[in-house]
């Protein structure tokens, strides 16, 4: 199904049956541009894994190995393919002199001025699909759950300041939103006071094969070079302030390695920045919805490492030519789950601080209220992981591989050591993909400790039974990295606090911000 | 133009937008006018979609980019950058009443921003994306408007647009235009100087970024984009933190407005909208709607609670409302109660799994 909106200039090819429904595995767009300008050639949710553990009323808690699910396919009924259409916006002009209109009259507030139909999509164009699996978990002995629903919503903006993008709001861009809403059925039947099954976590993947122009700057086309994508990752500064918050019993990055489960604390005061990323990488972004936690090694090592928090995404240009600014990044696909201190003033706050006053406000310093993970609230317990991989066919489900051997139960595994033992070198741009992965544990225990001072109450937190994975969407900015505006950024590359030579000689796969 | 000597020497322009429907009214004629320019007589040949929703253009020559089956011959940069020039004049006589065949229901809109007062960002060739092929050159260039009174300052206008690529040929293959039409009125309004920031910087270690966040402002106007109801272009000053843009009043007709959540509660949070660079006086509508319910449309609120507090420019008007928790994008309309200075803002707003009352305290500064 070809999409051309010519509301807001955005158009791909969503392949379906020839029923229009969802082929296996989901919702897949291919050739995705805005304005004429290329965004993806392939986005899509590769699956999802779902954990259980039976839990003996006695105490005794066994878990079951991770199972592996393709939208599309059995056990989910034939889903068709609906089409998100965009309602006009009313943009009035006073007929009587605009000035003087919004001087005496106060109509300029009503809403219905401007969205007339209350029932309207003004977001924009879009896809989506909802399958259904009756009985889910009928086949696990006595389990809280019965039904699962699952739809995807794949949405994209159209192109403006609104709602900002970045905190500040200094960046036009059109959002596309990848979202998966899931929701489970209670099981009315369920008997608690023997031995149940629970779920103890669901995890999605997504594979996002971006592609974004290159632009040279060259007075003849008489070179042409195969230079690809590069890629950014940035962790923004936050308080200067030590941990609050101390979680156990959830996995985190080694999150179906069983016997690995880590610890999630919050912030440290440091920024990090990989501009442009070096080597293939496997990136963590939040532990069970923290940015700072403990990571447990393959050789069972233990260390605190603190995860990203945006991914930025560009055509590349000659060597020694600028790469896009930083701040700014004006033609550039842009991925952000959390913003740190990139609203200004938050040094004597804590991550978790749940007072978050507007920009102005003298009694507290501003945070602009967006500071925080951009997660569902009520599966905020995320973990958030990305890996940056050379485009490789042994990872290619448009080369045939299947989409269960495109999910690792341990999730880096897929790429590290899989697909090779040593990352390879793309710092100066190849056809790169992101993978991305978002994990909700049913359970965080919260515990603190003696000498911190909890922001976040000692307390089991239980994700509900329902929600919505990637709400925070990418942004797609294609703007000139020229203009008066880009004068406010560097075009620099930026490795910090590891240098390029330090990443070059580690070879390491797994590199957290910190 | 505004002699030096007038009152409206020292003042800042506003620029009044244009009603888009009469454009998308006469979106056939304008097409001719575009395939016209483009050299394509049949509408086959040549797409152009004009949007409804704020009248932003396209006009797109069919199977010539990315997907032209021979590589374009493309023409030296030198050559490229005249047919660009070349078009974007012809295009802005040809969209003026200078043309007799030019609808007299839109003489009095500038449809096109000033081509001499085009600011020529960059003319780039771009290759398709498997590599096999030079495939355009891209020319971008930004709107430019006067600012001052005087009529001597012409500033950036962020968030518009034109953009032209050159393919086989040296024929222009495409346009787009991000752009609102103006009219012609213009409102004069007390220019605000910059100041540096009062808030809390923090102990931040920008490392790299640092350089960037000792950048001087830019000061630009702010067109908000497609499908966001604006009235007028005001200026504002754009200053890097080292993070990120914010946009600053520039006059006091170029408000900001931001979203914070004030109280969290365990099924309730409350969320306060507070807009500066005004009088102080402000009046607020709320609305909300969710991504991920985007079927839902949107729902106006009311039952906000209004209260004057002390900015950073001062007292002001700030506006509370009690939202479920949830993920919502928050729409605010606020009109400034004294000069009528209109201001629209959307920000996604979510609750914190923390509630206020069982919890939260402070860290202390390390």
């Amino acid at each position: 199904m070809k999409v051309k909106d010519a509301s807001t200039d955005w158009e791909f090819e969503c392949l379906t049956d020839s029923s229009g429904n969802a082929l296996p595995g989901g919702l897949v767009l291919k050739s995705v541009l805005h304005n004429g300008h290329n965004f993806a050639k392939d986005l899509r949710l590769i699956g999802f894994k779902i954990e259980t553990e039976l839990v003996d009323p006695s105490g005794t808690i066994t878990s079951s190995a991770p199972v592996f699910y393709a939208l599309g396919a059995a056990p989910f009924a034939a889903a068709s393919v609906r089409n998100l259409i965009p309602v006009t916006v009313t943009l009035p002009a006073p007929a009587a002199g605009t000035f003087q209109y919004l001087k005496e009259a106060d109509t300029a507030l009503d809403f219905a001025r401007y969205f007339k139909d209350p029932a309207g999509n003004y977001v924009g164009v879009g896809v989506a699909a909802t399958y259904k699996a009756s009985g889910f978990f009928s086949a696990l002995p006595n389990c809280e759950y019965s039904d699962l629903e699952v739809e995807q919503i794949f949405l994209f903006s159209r192109y403006s300041n609104a709602p900002p993008h970045e905190p500040s709001g200094g960046l036009v861009a059109a959002r596309f939103l990848p979202m998966t809403r899931y929701a489970l059925t209670a099981n009315s039947a369920v008997d608690k006071t023997k031995p149940y099954t629970r779920l103890k976590r669901i995890r999605f993947d997504y594979r996002f094969q971006l592609y974004l122009d290159r632009h040279y700057d060259v007075a003849t086309n008489a070179t042409l070079a195969q230079l690809g994508n590069q890629a950014g990752l940035f962790a923004d500064s936050d308080s200067s302030v030590g941990s609050g918050i101390k979680g156990v019993g959830s996995g985190i990055w080694n999150v179906f390695n069983s016997g690995t489960a880590a610890t999630a604390v919050t912030s440290g005061a440091f920024v990090a920045v990989e501009k442009p990323v070096v080597l293939e990488v496997t990136a963590p972004g939040l532990g069970a919805g923290f940015p700072l936690f403990e990571n447990i090694t393959a050789s069972g090592t233990t260390s605190t490492v603190r995860g990203w928090d945006n991914v930025h995404w560009w055509g590349a240009n000659l060597a020694g030519a600028p790469l896009i600014s930083t701040p700014g990044a004006f033609h550039c696909a842009h991925l952000h789950w959390r913003w740190g201190g990139a609203a200004p003033g938050v040094g004597s706050n804590t991550v978790f601080n749940p007072t978050v006053y507007p920009a102005g406000m003298p009694t507290k310093s501003a945070m602009k209220g967006m500071w925080g993970p951009v997660l569902d609230p009520g599966i905020w317990m995320q973990s958030i992981r990305v890996a940056i991989v050379k485009n490789d066919p042994k990872l290619d489900p448009n080369k045939g591989v299947a989409l269960k051997d495109l999910s690792n139960d341990q999730w880096e595994k897929l790429f590290d050591p899989s697909l090779r033992a040593t990352p390879i070198d793309i710092e100066g741009g190849d056809e790169i993909v992101m993978w991305f992965s978002s994990e909700i544990p049913q359970r965080l225990e919260v515990t603190g400790d003696a000498g911190w001072v909890s922001a976040a109450p000692k307390a089991t937190y239980t994700a509900k039974p329902s929600g919505t994975v990637f709400i925070h969407g990418f942004f797609f900015a294609h703007d000139s990295e020229r203009s008066s505006f880009a004068k406010v950024g560097s075009r620099d590359p930026a490795h910090w606090p590891m240098d390029e030579a330090g990443i070059r000689s580690a070879k390491k796969w797994f590199r957290p911000a910190k | 133009m505004v002699s030096s000597g007038s009152p409206y020497a020292g003042k800042s322009r506003l620029y009044a937008l244009a009603d888009p429907e009469p454009i998308v009214r006469e979106a056939d004629r304008i097409a001719s006018v575009l395939r016209g320019l483009m050299g394509v007589r049949e509408p086959a040949g040549c797409v152009v979609a004009i949007a409804q929703t704020g009248a932003w253009m396209r006009a797109s020559l069919k199977n010539e980019v990315w997907t032209r089956q021979a590589p374009p011959a493309l023409p030296s940069s030198t050559d490229a950058k005249a047919t660009a020039t070349k078009f974007l004049q012809n295009l802005e006589k040809a969209c003026s009443p200078s043309n007799s065949q030019w609808p007299q229901t839109l003489a009095d809109y500038m449809m096109i921003p000033p081509v001499a007062q085009l600011n020529l960002c960059e003319l780039i060739v771009v290759p398709r994306a498997d590599g096999s092929a030079w495939d355009h050159w891209l020319y971008r260039a930004e709107p430019q408007l006067l600012v001052d009174g005087a009529g001597t300052t012409r500033i950036g206008v962020f968030g518009a647009h034109l953009e032209l690529r050159i393919g086989d040929g040296g024929r222009v293959v495409d346009f787009v235009m991000r752009w609102r039409a103006l009219t012609r009125e213009r409102h004069y309004a007390q220019p605000l100087p910059y100041t540096a920031a009062t808030e809390n910087s923090g102990n931040e270690d920008l490392g790299p970024l640092a350089a960037a966040a000792q950048l001087p402002p830019v000061q630009g106007y702010l067109l908000e984009g497609d499908g966001i109801p604006q009235y007028y272009l005001a200026p504002y000053w754009f200053k890097s933190d080292g993070h990120s843009v914010s946009p600053i009043s520039a006059s006091d007709w170029s408000l900001t407005v931001d979203i914070g959540r004030v109280q969290q509660g365990d099924e309730t949070m409350t969320v306060m909208a507070l807009a500066q660079g005004g009088s102080g006086q402000y009046d607020y509508r709320w609305a909300v709607y969710r991504y991920d319910a985007i079927l839902s449309g949107y729902q106006q609120l009311t039952g906000d609670s209004v209260q004057s507090v002390d900015s950073a420019n001062g007292r002001a008007t700030s506006s509370e409302i009690e939202l479920q928790n949830g993920i919502w994008v928050a729409m605010v309309n606020v009109r400034d109660r004294v000069t009528g200075a209109f201001k629209h803002h959307q920000q996604l707003v979510f609750s914190s799994p923390f509630s206020s009352t069982s919890g939260g305290s402070e860290l202390p500064v390390a």
